[in-house]
């Protein structure tokens, strides 16, 4: 039997049956302050597909870790606005968390959550995902400097598809795209549905995760053209960087991790940082992370919190750049 | 009431909620320029659309009259016991989400049922009341809440379980 | 033959069997309950599968999703709210089977016409998985715009007496669900600038408060006038359809399937839709039309049949392209993934006996589906016996359980008895439920389709007639229309005549 205060209600004039309700909980359950922790830890996801079975295999991972079930609950909607809002105004006891991702920079840019990430306490990094540029293999570009001069020659705009206006696919492909000057019209598609069109032949190229190409890479009717971290990673598809494919300095990726709400106690989110660390380091977590499509990546909460502060910056600026800052600094 | 009335309410009522709708789109919706459609689009042409079929619907119902068929009797009924099941339904939801909001899934479903049952329904055999609200919630917290692990409302205040 | 053979060993096991029944009873209890749906049980489900081998794996997650198929019949037919937005069109005439003492016959045809369309489905894909990939590839959203407008040309067979107020309801429907965020922009739509709001009309939460709180009114209303209308128990029985009515069923069931295998293919459209379409056909071809609505076998026949057909059909771009068309099938592919499963092309070549074992898991899930529910139709009927005002309290209790469960959000149950209150005022102002639905299923896959297409052609109409595939929607809903416009002008005549006498 477990009690829970939450203090903006009790904050609030209470009503008869709630001051009788906590009386009884109190004289019931009693206050025990055990060891964090003690109960089931919720982990508010905020997307279905990929990003939901990613969070679900991490999950069961931290539980094998922290000795207490960690279960994922899905709250979805807002572009993830209502997942950090929930965990925004949730008891800062460590047993509600989120696994977020810069989907906390887009949506606050957007202007469709009145805090920014630094309202949320960082617990630690899991993992980064690297969007690659893919192409159709029949359009007969090996390189990104053969999509760039058909593009130029064509004179028509490319057709690039991309997860939805707005979002974090929409942003990097902007940017590469601004760095070969190319005109664009972006076609917005829920996620997955990018290889359907590509093949289709109603869009020229598209922004997206390496494991939706990965099997038509190898059936040779998509190419991969590019990734768009400054780094090579090990990805589904072999690829070099659009960096060094002429897309000078570009560097965007996503990251996914662990937020708790602020004021969650220092030793809480060390606990659960630690979890978090040895579910990235379990093999288990890395081969999910082969079949899945997302690269392992673990940092701490002090520097998952600066890298962040840096992202969120380059995210808003990229905004202004395409207009759709509706916060704007 | 006649098909002829109810038409002609059911058709004001719905050409009024669609003009208050198509001036809220133009009062919160922004439009893009330049696109050939925007966010606006699709909620204004439901509004015009809401707002032409209405008042297709009451002028129908005139028309009806004059050729004097429309005195048939329409099935809608709405004596004291209609209003006194809205009431109740209502009431019931609204207090029951109250309920659930403050002290979680299995309080309020038993307190909730049991209520209802007793002062809604007005039974008063015991074996009912407690077998029905004790019964039903301890099954759904168990079948959905503990073996599907189907995620249910937590209280802010208090929770059992 | 080898690889047959080699399949039917890997699949045919114990840990098979155990992984298909676990996962279609789940996959049945989730279906049959308003708000919970097949994609959440595979979510919840799927955890359980990371630590299995391939085959239970792949074993559960397909009977999860079937019986998640099967279940949204249940209560479709038993309480006239339907488990998933695909068993809507099977409120139809099923609720009216069930009022006639024929639920168990009702339950029981939807489950063997449900278990016979997917299975013709899987027999569709096999033949010509790539083909079919190829076509259901060529829906852009162009097409697919199209093909929703037909869709919502059933409003026609939908509406009842009135044109006029079906389309009410269509727009009423597409109306709620413009609430919230835009789907190509993002704008906030009647938020009022709060978060909350954000969210928007989820379209289960507002199925089940088109469906369930009208339901419980007049079941109230009923009761304190006291004039239940009780089943007597007496009438309930547990029989089950006889081969002769199935038999009669043949033309319908082959049609309706094969609407649900193309739709299903097609990534982005889905199980209502389909089971529309399937519904306004068998009406059509049907030598009693005028049945429909009112407790036509038939009418459960071909929605059934037809939204099972669409798991196969589903099934054809996942496999054979590996794209999944749909949340459920999202995370089927993610399971898949997860145990280095990658669907697509090469996975016929280079391991044709894992797409074997794909497809007799597939057929094991439909048989054990079809199975436990037909054991089961035994227990559900009872629940009829239940006198109906207190089987209200509880219908109203799921309810609000099941529209919290979707997305874990009180919003959604205020949501949900906001739309049961609307729903109750246009049933009353003559307004019918159905027309209501569709607004609200295909409302937006519509916008976000034809603006995507608008978007696409750079504001340029002229993509919507550009294909072959997009005339031919076109023209089959325009001929609906028409139709439609002539059986009125017809009638009114005949009306006025009948009126003066």
């Amino acid at each position: 039997m477990t009690y829970q205060i939450d203090p903006r209600t009790t904050l609030r004039p209470t009503t008869a049956a709630a001051v009788a309700a906590l009386v009884l909980a109190v004289a019931v359950s009693g206050p025990a302050r055990a060891e964090f922790p003690e109960k089931t830890i919720e982990m508010t996801t905020l997307f279905g597909g990929p990003a939901q079975t990613t969070s679900q295999v991490l999950a069961d991972l931290m539980s094998k870790a922290i000795g207490q079930p960690v279960i994922t609950v899905s709250r979805p909607g807002g572009g993830g606005a209502i997942g950090y809002t929930y965990i925004h105004s949730a008891a800062p006891d460590g047993y509600n968390i989120v696994f977020s991702s810069n989907s906390i920079s887009t949506v606050y840019w957007q202007g469709k959550l009145p805090f920014n990430y630094a309202e949320l306490a960082p617990i630690a990094q899991t993992g980064v995902e690297v969007p690659v540029l893919a192409v159709r293999a029949d359009a007969g570009w090996k390189t990104l400097k053969d999509l760039q001069k058909a593009a130029k020659e064509s004179g028509k705009k490319l057709r690039v598809g991309v997860s939805g206006l707005g979002s974090f696919t929409h942003l990097a492909s902007a940017a590469l795209f601004d760095r070969l000057d190319i005109p664009v019209v972006y076609i917005p598609y829920g996620e997955g549905r990018a290889p359907a069109e590509l093949l289709g032949g109603r869009i020229d190229a598209a922004l997206q995760w390496s494991s939706q190409f990965a099997p038509h890479v190898k059936a040779g009717t998509i190419d991969v053209l590019c990734m768009t971290s400054k780094e090579k990673v090990k990805l589904a598809v072999e690829t070099e960087t659009c960096d060094s494919q002429g897309a000078t300095g570009l560097d965007l990726t996503i990251w996914r991790g662990l937020h708790a709400p602020k004021g969650t106690p220092p030793e809480v989110i060390a606990k659960l940082q630690d979890a978090a660390k040895s579910a990235v380091a379990s093999p288990d977590y890395a081969k999910a992370a082969d079949n899945l499509g997302f690269t392992p990546l673990y940092k701490s909460a002090a520097d998952f919190g600066s890298m962040i502060a840096e992202s969120d910056k380059e995210i808003g600026q990229l905004m202004t750049k395409l207009g759709i800052n509706k916060v704007s600094k | 009431m006649t098909d002829r009335t109810r038409d002609i309410l059911t058709g004001s009522v719905l050409l009024i909620i669609a003009l208050v709708w198509i001036g809220l789109v133009y009062g919160t919706i922004p439009g893009a320029m330049g696109s050939a459609t925007s966010a606006r689009t699709y909620p204004l042409a439901a509004g015009y659309g809401l707002a032409g079929l209405s008042a297709l619907l009451i002028v129908g119902a005139f028309l009806r009259t004059s050729k004097g068929s429309g005195a048939k009797r329409a099935g809608a009924v709405l004596d004291g016991f209609e209003w006194r099941a809205i009431a109740t339904t209502f009431g019931f939801l609204a207090i029951y989400i109250l309920l659930l909001q403050y002290f979680g899934f299995v309080l309020a479903t038993v307190v909730g049922i049991a209520a209802f049952l007793v002062l809604v329904l007005g039974k008063r055999s015991p074996v009912l009341v407690l077998g029905y609200s004790l019964g039903f919630t301890f099954t759904i917290w168990l079948v959905l809440g503990e073996l599907l692990a189907v995620y249910l409302p937590r209280g802010e205040l208090f929770n059992l379980f | 033959m080898d690889t047959f053979i080699a399949a039917l060993s890997m699949s045919m096991s114990w840990s098979t069997l155990v992984a298909s029944v676990f996962g279609a009873a789940v996959g049945l209890i989730f279906g049959a309950i308003p708000g919970l749906t097949y994609s959440m049980a595979l979510a919840m489900v799927l955890p359980i599968t990371f630590t299995m081998s391939h085959e239970p794996a792949i074993a559960m997650l397909l009977a999860t999703y079937i019986g998640g198929m099967t279940g949204g019949a249940v209560s479709a037919i038993l309480i006239g709210v339907p488990g998933t937005p695909s068993a809507a069109a099977t409120v139809i005439d099923g609720e009216h089977m069930a009022k006639q003492g024929k639920a168990s016959i009702a339950v029981g045809i939807a489950t063997i016409a449900g278990c016979i369309g997917g299975i013709l489905s899987l027999v569709v894909m096999m033949s010509s998985v790539d083909a079919l990939a190829r076509v259901a590839i060529s829906f852009g959203p162009a097409e697919i715009t199209a093909l929703v407008v037909f869709g919502l040309s059933t409003i026609c067979g939908l509406a009842g007496g009135s044109l006029v107020k079906g389309l009410i309801g269509g727009v009423i429907g597409l109306m709620l669900m413009n609430i919230g965020q835009d789907p190509i922009d993002g704008v906030p739509r009647f938020t009022f600038g709060t978060t909350t709001m954000l969210q928007g009309v989820d379209l289960l939460v507002a199925m089940i408060g088109l469906f369930a709180v009208p339901h419980v009114v007049t079941v109230l209303g009923t009761y304190w006038r006291g004039k239940e209308m009780r089943i007597e128990a007496g009438d309930v029985r547990t029989e089950l359809p006889s081969l002769r009515l199935l038999f009669a069923q043949k033309w319908n069931l082959l049609r309706s399937s094969l609407i649900g295998t193309v739709v299903g293919a097609i990534p982005g459209t889905g199980g209502p839709i389909a089971a529309f379409l399937a519904y306004d056909q068998a009406r059509r071809w049907s030598k009693h039309p005028e049945r429909f609505g009112k407790g036509e076998v038939s009418g459960v026949v071909a929605p059934e049949a037809s939204n099972h057909a669409v798991t196969g059909g589903a099934m054809i771009p996942l496999i054979g392209l590996g794209i999944p068309g749909d949340p459920a099938t999202a995370i089927i592919l993610g399971g898949l993934l997860i145990h280095g499963i990658q669907p697509g092309p090469l996975l016929f070549m280079e391991k044709p006996d894992v797409i074997m074992s794909i497809y007799l898991l597939f057929v094991l899930a439909y048989l054990i589906t079809a199975v436990i529910q037909l054991f089961g139709v035994r227990v559900f009927v009872k629940a009829l016996r239940v006198p109906p005002h207190l089987m209200a309290l509880g219908i109203m209790v799921m309810c609000v359980v099941g529209s919290f469960a979707i997305r874990n959000s009180l919003f959604d149950v205020g949501v949900m008895c906001t739309v049961g209150f609307v729903a109750y005022w246009l049933i009353k102002g003559g307004i019918p439920v159905t027309p209501i639905l569709l607004g609200l299923v295909l409302g937006p896959t519509l916008e976000r389709e034809s603006r995507t297409a608008l978007i696409m052609s750079e504001g340029s109409p002229s993509i919507f007639v550009d294909s072959y595939t997009g005339l031919l929607f076109w023209g089959l809903a325009a001929l609906i229309l028409i139709g439609q416009v002539i059986t009125i002008v017809r009638s009114k005549p005949a009306a006025s005549a009948a009126g003066k006498s």
